[in-house]
């Protein structure tokens, strides 16, 4: 297990290596000018030479990968060029944000899905079951922005119940903070509950048909028991795999619905530096979010070796 | 001289203005009204500076809140004392001496004197500056101290609009000790002083109790970033913002103005929206098919389709509501006969291929779409390249790789920008040239003026670029709002005139 | 073929599949009218007309006209066409490259598919939104660059199937018959391997076809997908938004339009899975 674990590490490792480079490249070649962006159109050809100098955008590309990577090495992700504050602050007090964005969304969709998918395994088969694997269909088709607009004008605009958008800080009280998260998060939790409702029953049937689970049946256990006690124990483990996916998905791929809630988070924090070419914050959040992402991987992985022996002598 | 006097009448009104709002405060604190404002803005700054970058957003939080200048531009694009409360031009045009306010101080508590000024002054047009509009101060040859409230500042050749340019945000003047960290933490001498900065959120300002001119009415401000024109619409109904000054869905605004909570104000902007031409691009090149391209482009309906209704119709680069403006919107009717029979005469009966490169903003976008599908008539075919500002500044600005492009001009009084060499449009003609040189030298306002509506009348004659209107500016407010600025002679959101009235 | 194991009576199965027989009929739906837009559509969309915008349903316009006086009818009609060209594109983009990396990777073991997999980690690390968003700002926003920008996501999936696939088939009888008789791998691999592995590709592509129209659709509603003149339903959706309080139906239409193909992609998909290989039926997504 614990070599296991060092090997995956060691990949882990080469991941991110190469993701820096293939950030890093993208960004070199993408094409409009930091500096002709922050002084705009009347800028004169002396003043935006001043300013390239200033930014280090003069220095040879080599040298701005080392530079790069062994800052952010040391927890130092650079300088963004148009806030003028660290990286490393912008993403903490965005990551604030789509942090508890992406729990709340996660635990919305847990429990919707749960009681849906073992509800639905219960039943299997039967009118209930098929009513619940259909409208678990129409969800996962939902596009997940088109159904936050729908949200935001039944419930921010028509029965004015919620903000519309916008986040006030948590320092403004972390129940305002919650208020304005409720929206964004179900807006995406649904589309996610509905493929995890799939797992999850899946997953029971598959569990259910299992020896052991005869055995305790033939033991006298009634089946709701049977199916509370061995089943969903057993089933949780294709479906944390599908949370640990989620979760990275929640995190990272959230720009459309912060777009509609005008919400800042992570997402958008890059969205909006590509387009103001502060490649600094969008080579440095990419990483961050690129980091993340393997990392819950890997959380994943390691937890999947744990209950499954065979898996650790390779993928 | 007559400037003068002009400006002496000025001061009278602003005195007069200032007295009613000093009056506001006091009937406010009667009836215990709200003393906070929730503002709305499109773009979020990249930061603070206004001396240090071009973006509006800059100006539309600091100007005249946080920062001041020795002038300041009024609600109509007047130009009004603020720092300097008075000044005196020599003969030759050449040496202005500024008698500046007492009793100033930055926010910091460092005290504001004539040193700040040439500090500010020679900081902007040093070598190495960073001001975004160094042209403004290229004039100056000199700026010196006489005493403490006095400056003394010398140009080199006489600037017709030098104290208007003073007005601008980014002429404010910052102090010495404050200035490298204005871009996060602004310091200046306004009566809002910056308060904490949500990125990608909201920025808050709080009156600033050692203000040197009249108090504000307003104890607190928050200007919230909201880019998208349906959150924007959202956030307004909903009441989470109280103003929208500069409101992106113009689609909207019949329910703002069908809704009693609301007050919507239509006014003017400096942005004089064009399709502009490469000059010297193929076709374009002949004055003819420009001419016929300006015949083909239906205005009415593009300011009906892509502005629902919202923007003037213009003739040439100037802005409608100023004195010198002339009408030229009937140089070229929308004609599409008129303009096939010049495309054939110019030797394109078949018209030809081209692109349209579009930058973000939904004036050009939607814009596009319907230009697009007006030349198409006249056969003209357009290929829709949409664009970020980052790719737009250097592709199309910089590089003048592109055929046609729509954007709005929001500087004000910027038509000498078709004098510049090397300008995006490749426009050459010596005889407009001219025409600037002498408007720059100029400081007789009627002079100036005819010198001006010559100009409008070449840019029209030569159809340099198609003139589409001037963009409108559609402000939304809560109906208990008074005092925002319903034109935008400089992109700013002035609130030190703004109170909630019961 | 040698490894279908009981072949009996697939079209009464597929006639008994509920999900098969809606999915076949959304997704049907979808692509005829795609199909009929590139012949005929009840409007031109190229030509506008303000003077007509905004107008409720009619006999002349079925479903109305948006804020230029377009048909929406025809929009929806072109926009099908969008979403599926651009989806069908990326998935072959996906197969095209997926398939023989996964193949490759399954054969040859070892260094080679230990750098096929990590370079299909190292995709799957990239949040695939954000990663399209700077593609597209690479690239420039556009129908070509949203296609490359989604099949780039669209081929660790089908290397993983396909290698998956691979490695399930090893050891089996007929691969061990045929390589006694002294084919090459590249030929058992052509022959043996890919046939019987196409169901699962099949299966795959119907899905990565359903996420490929959800992608095209957030793209376009960000202003990154396919340009005007051509229609997109994201993009209906963008500038319908602003419009909802007093045109709802632009609003409505286009994103019903993604929710019936995707939801019919997706029972397709599911249907067959079913059909082609009972033995996948208990798995999911």
């Amino acid at each position: 297990m614990f070599s296991y674990g060092v090997l995956r590490l060691l990949g882990l490792s080469l991941t991110l290596f190469a993701a820096s480079i293939v950030v890093f490249v993208v960004l070199e070649v993408l094409p409009g000018d930091p500096a002709q962006v922050m002084l705009g159109i009347s800028a004169q050809e002396d003043t935006l030479a001043a300013l390239r100098e200033q930014l280090g955008l003069n220095a040879p590309v080599l040298t701005r990968y080392v530079d790069w990577v062994l800052g952010m090495l040391q927890g130092d992700f650079g300088i963004s060029y148009t806030y003028n504050v660290p990286v490393s602050e912008l993403i903490a007090e965005r990551a604030a944000v789509s942090l508890p964005l992406a729990a709340i969304a996660l635990i919305l969709s847990t429990a919707i899905a749960f009681p849906i998918g073992i509800m639905a395994a219960r039943f299997r088969g039967k009118a209930l079951d098929t009513g619940i694997m259909g409208l678990t269909q129409v969800g996962i088709a939902l596009p997940n922005f088109w159904f936050a607009i729908l949200l935001v004008y039944v419930f921010a605009i028509t029965l004015r119940l919620l903000p519309s958008g916008g986040f006030p800080g948590w320092d403004q009280g972390v129940l305002n903070g919650l208020e304005a998260l409720i929206l964004p998060a179900i807006a995406l939790a649904l589309p996610q509950a509905a493929i995890l409702a799939r797992v999850m029953r899946s997953a029971l049937i598959d569990v259910m048909s299992e020896d052991y689970i005869r055995t305790a049946r033939a033991k006298g256990l009634s089946a709701r028991v049977t199916l509370w006690r061995h089943g969903v124990r057993n089933a949780l483990i294709p479906v944390l795999t599908i949370l640990g996916l989620q979760f990275s998905f929640l995190v990272a791929g959230t720009v459309i619905i912060e777009n509609v809630f005008y919400l800042p988070g992570l997402g958008r924090l890059i969205f909006q530096a590509i387009t103001q070419r502060d490649l600094i914050t969008v080579k440095s959040g990419v990483m961050v979010l690129v980091a993340l992402v393997v990392l819950i991987t890997f959380i994943v992985d390691l937890a999947y070796a744990a209950v499954d022996p065979r898996l650790r002598r390779g993928r | 001289m007559k400037v003068q006097g002009t400006l002496k009448a000025l001061r009278s009104l602003a005195v007069g203005v200032a007295l009613v709002v000093s009056a506001s405060p006091l009937a406010l604190s009667v009836a215990h009204a709200k003393s906070a404002l929730s503002l709305g803005i499109v773009l979020e700054p990249p930061h603070l500076d206004p001396t240090a970058g071009a973006a509006a957003a800059i100006d539309e939080v600091t100007y005249a809140n946080v920062f001041e200048g020795l002038t300041r531009i009024g609600p109509n694009g007047e130009v009004l004392p603020a720092l300097a409360k008075s000044w005196e031009i020599s003969e030759d045009g050449l040496t202005y001496t500024f008698e500046l306010q007492d009793g100033v101080t930055f926010h910091d508590g460092t005290p504001f004197s004539a040193e700040d000024v040439k500090f500010s002054l020679d900081r902007a047009r040093a070598e190495d500056s960073t001001n975004a509009q160094k042209p403004l101060f290229a004039a100056i040859s000199a700026v010196n101290v006489a005493d403490e409230d006095t400056v003394q500042v010398t140009l080199s050749e006489p600037v017709g609009s030098f104290l208007f340019n003073l007005g601008w945000g980014d002429a404010v003047i910052v102090s010495k000790e404050s200035a490298a960290g204005n871009k996060t933490n602004p310091i200046g001498t306004g009566p809002f002083k910056f308060d904490r900065w949500i990125k990608g959120q909201e920025i808050s300002l709080d009156r600033y109790e050692g203000y040197w001119g009249t108090p504000v009415a307003l104890e607190e401000a928050s200007f919230k970033v909201i880019a998208d024109p349906n959150a924007a619409f959202a956030a307004m109904m909903s009441g989470d913002v109280d103003a929208f000054p500069n409101f992106p869905a113009p689609e909207t605004l019949i329910q703002f103005e069908a809704d009693p909570r609301f007050k919507v104000a239509v006014g003017s902007t400096e942005g004089e929206t064009i399709l502009a031409m490469n000059n010297e691009s193929g076709p374009l090149s002949n004055k003819l098919v420009r001419q016929a391209i300006s015949h083909a482009v239906n205005k009415q309906a593009l300011i009906d389709g892509a502005m629902f209704g919202r923007g003037t119709p213009i003739g040439s680069h100037f802005a409608p509501h100023h004195p010198a403006y002339e009408d030229l919107t009937g140089t070229y009717t929308f004609d599409p006969e008129k303009a096939k029979e010049l495309l054939k005469e110019a030797g394109y009966a078949e018209g030809f291929t081209a692109t349209l490169k579009l930058p973000p903003p939904q004036y050009a976008r939607r814009g596009g779409e319907l230009i697009r599908s007006d030349l198409q008539k006249v056969g003209i075919n357009l290929e829709i390249v949409p664009l970020e500002w980052a790719q737009w500044l250097s592709e199309v600005f910089r590089e003048k790789n592109y055929d046609f492009t729509i954007v709005s001009h929001t500087e004000p009084m910027d038509i000498g920008i078709y004098a510049r060499d090397d300008y995006y449009f490749n426009y050459k003609n010596p005889a407009f040239d001219d025409i600037i040189t002498q408007l720059n030298r100029e400081t007789d306002e009627e002079k100036r003026y005819a010198l001006m509506k010559q100009a409008q009348e070449m840019i029209a004659a030569d159809a340099v670029n198609v003139f589409l209107f001037q963009l409108g500016k559609a402000g939304v407010w809560d109906a208990n709002l008074q005092g925002l600025w319903v034109n935008s002679p400089i992109q700013a959101n002035d609130i030190t005139g703004v109170s909630w009235k019961n | 073929m040698d490894t279908f194991e009981a072949p009996i009576h697939p079209f009464r199965r597929a006639w008994k599949s509920r999900s098969f027989l809606i999915g076949l009929c959304l997704a049907s739906l979808i692509l005829i009218a795609g199909f009929i837009s590139l012949f005929w559509t009840p409007h031109a969309i190229d030509s506008l007309n303000v003077a007509n915008r905004l107008q409720a349903s009619s006999s002349q316009h079925w479903l109305g006209t948006d804020q230029y006086g377009r048909d929406i009818l025809s929009m929806l009609m072109i926009g099908a066409r969008t979403s599926i060209i651009v989806a069908l594109i990326a998935v072959g983009i996906g197969l095209l490259f997926g398939v023989p990396l996964g193949l490759l990777a399954a054969t040859k073991r070892g260094l080679v598919e230990e750098a096929v997999m990590r370079t299909n980690d190292l995709i799957f690390a990239f949040p695939a939104i954000l990663s399209a968003i700077l593609i597209t700002a690479l690239l420039g926003p556009g129908a070509v660059n949203a296609v490359i920008a989604i099949g780039i996501f669209n081929i660790p999936v089908f290397a993983r199937v396909a290698r998956g696939g691979a490695l399930s088939l090893s050891g089996r009888d007929f691969l061990l018959a045929a390589r006694l008789s002294g084919k090459s791998g590249l030929r058992i691999t052509l022959e043996h391997v890919l046939p019987n592995i196409a169901n699962l590709l099949i299966v795959q592509a119907t899905i990565q076809l359903s996420l490929g129209i959800l992608a095209e659709a957030g793209l376009s509603y960000l202003g990154l997908g396919p340009q005007p003149p051509l229609a997109s339903w994201g993009r209906m959706l963008n500038e319908a938004q602003t419009m909802m309080a007093f045109a709802p139906q632009l609003a409505l239409y286009p994103g019903l339009a993604i929710v019936v193909s995707v939801l019919g992609f997706n029972l397709l998909g599911d249907g067959l899975r079913d059909l082609l290989d009972p033995r996948l039926r208990r798995r999911i997504r």
